[in-house]
């Protein structure tokens, strides 16, 4: 039957589409993160406007892989979670994802203060090195992150395939 | 904003953030390892919250709002240097991101 077809597929999309889109904000985060980063090693006006678009964005999708993904792990993630432990590679869950789960938690608060840095100041970031310094470590920090959370998230995603043999 | 003149801010308006970005880094150290060691407080996240990682969140919501309101009279009555700040900032989320792997890899090896 079509019908059942359909609702199976919007009811796969519902659970694991919620994993491509934690991944996919959180590249757009590393992405933007790395962009901020890089606009304001030498800021003007323009790197400037676009170094606060850059920042936002990447807030926004820290928060957003941070809703998805929390959503993703409490609903979908305990069967994977099982499969891992048991499987060849439970330090997957063990060590990968306990890490991951609690160190994701500080992304956000990093990524709204960077927005509030970089939106606050504008174009002091001009000539206050001093709030430029702090926007760079931040932006450093966040993409350094982010890429780490892809990693651990590939691992994870890796371990659950091994387990399945 | 006349940027070429206001060098130095009146107020640093981004040190109650800053201050509370930090205290909330420590706050989720305290309460990943904290949960992991005393059992009865991760049953009381998940009681409470419906799961005991949405409970670190909320409650890390909570502190980064509530560290904001109660620093901003304080930190914002003289100007701070940024640069250092962040500069600590940095260190206390590299030392938090490898006690809470670490804890974990330990967890793992010696169970």
């Amino acid at each position: 039957m079509i019908s059942i077809r359909i609702i199976r597929l919007a009811n796969d999309l519902a659970q694991e589409g919620m994993l491509i889109l934690h991944a996919m904000f959180g590249e757009l985060a590393f992405i933007t993160f790395g962009w901020s980063f890089v606009e304001l090693m030498e800021p003007t006006k323009t790197r400037i406007i676009r170094a606060k678009w850059a920042t936002l964005a990447g807030f926004l999708g820290t928060v957003l892989s941070w809703i998805v993904g929390g959503y993703y792990y409490v609903a979908v993630y305990p069967k994977a979670r099982n499969l891992i432990r048991g499987g060849p590679w439970p330090w997957g869950h063990l060590i990968i994802m306990e890490a991951k789960e609690h160190l994701f938690l500080i992304g956000p608060f990093l990524a709204a203060l960077l927005l509030f840095i970089v939106w606050w100041k504008g174009q002091e970031l001009m000539v206050d090195n001093d709030s430029r310094h702090a926007s760079l470590v931040l932006s450093a920090i966040l993409a350094i992150g982010a890429v780490m959370m892809l990693l651990m998230g590939a691992i994870i995603g890796i371990s659950e395939r091994v387990a399945l043999g | 904003m006349n940027s070429m003149t206001s060098v130095k801010p009146e107020k640093s308006y981004e040190a109650p953030v800053g201050a509370a970005t930090l205290v909330t880094t420590l706050a989720v150290l305290v309460m990943t390892i904290g949960a992991e060691l005393y059992p009865p407080l991760k049953a009381w996240l998940a009681a409470t919250f419906g799961h005991h990682w949405v409970g670190k969140g909320v409650i890390s919501i909570v502190i980064f709002v509530v560290v904001t309101a109660l620093s901003y009279p304080i930190l914002t009555k003289t100007p701070r240097s940024m640069a250092s700040w962040s500069n600590r900032l940095f260190a206390v989320v590299i030392l938090v991101t490898a006690i809470i792997i670490g804890f974990f890899m330990y967890e793992f090896l010696f169970p």
